[in-house]
């Protein structure tokens, strides 16, 4: 597999996903499209934080089998990416609860926030770790 | 500092920390995504001081809005 396409599979996943997910709530809410739908940075967080505590198990079990020691370099560091995914969604669980519904605050600032950089924390976090498993460094 | 600056500074520190952690999963060294884990952490509670120093109506300066006399009178 091209290194191009791999960047092209990691990263459509997110993108796919912001993309279904802001349509699932205009659905299911009844209502015109808002900026609000596509505030998917804690959801995209909480995705990449079960893929990489699935991907600890799986590690886990194909070791077992081989017969080869728990934690080599490749499953500290997943253990790590777990850890920081739960600390990034802490910390995106608190952007958002201080963003959301700020008195006073212009409309701007909350798509900057909430709409791009959240998201692109979050979909940085999934893409890569995609990225990361298709090149099997995690 | 205003609190739209201060959010974007850790915004981008927790950009860093992805960055770290990557890079440290890229290259094989645990220790440096153990550093982007560390700043994802730092970013968290200076996120979290944010919160708990900011009053509870204040608006997007940080600043308490003041209340007259004449806005908290009662009309008989």
């Amino acid at each position: 597999m091209s290194d191009a396409y791999r960047y092209f599979t990691a990263f459509s996943i997110p993108i796919v996903l912001i993309l279904v997910s802001a349509l699932t709530r205009k659905i299911v809410r009844k209502t015109g499209f808002t900026w609000e739908y596509f505030y998917l940075g804690v959801d995209l967080t909480l995705a990449a934080f079960a893929a990489a505590a699935i991907n600890v198990a799986d590690l886990l079990e194909v070791e077992r089998h081989a017969g080869d020691p728990p934690f080599n370099d490749i499953g500290v560091t997943a253990t790590i990416y777990i850890i920081a995914c739960f600390l990034l969604f802490v910390f995106q669980i608190a952007f958002h609860q201080d963003w959301s519904d700020r008195p006073g605050s212009a409309k701007w600032k909350q798509i900057l926030v909430l709409g791009i950089a959240s998201n692109a924390v979050g979909a940085a976090l999934l893409g890569f770790f995609v990225l990361l498993k298709l090149r099997g460094k995690l | 500092m205003s609190r739209a600056v201060k959010d974007s500074l850790i915004m981008a520190t927790a950009a860093g920390s992805v960055a770290l952690l990557v890079a440290g999963a890229e290259i094989g060294v645990p220790a440096v995504a153990a550093a982007g884990a560390a700043v994802a952490l730092g970013a968290v509670v200076a996120k979290l001081i944010t919160i708990a120093a900011e009053p509870p109506d204040a608006n997007q300066n940080g600043h308490r809005p003041k209340v007259s006399n004449s806005d908290t009178k009662v009309a008989v």
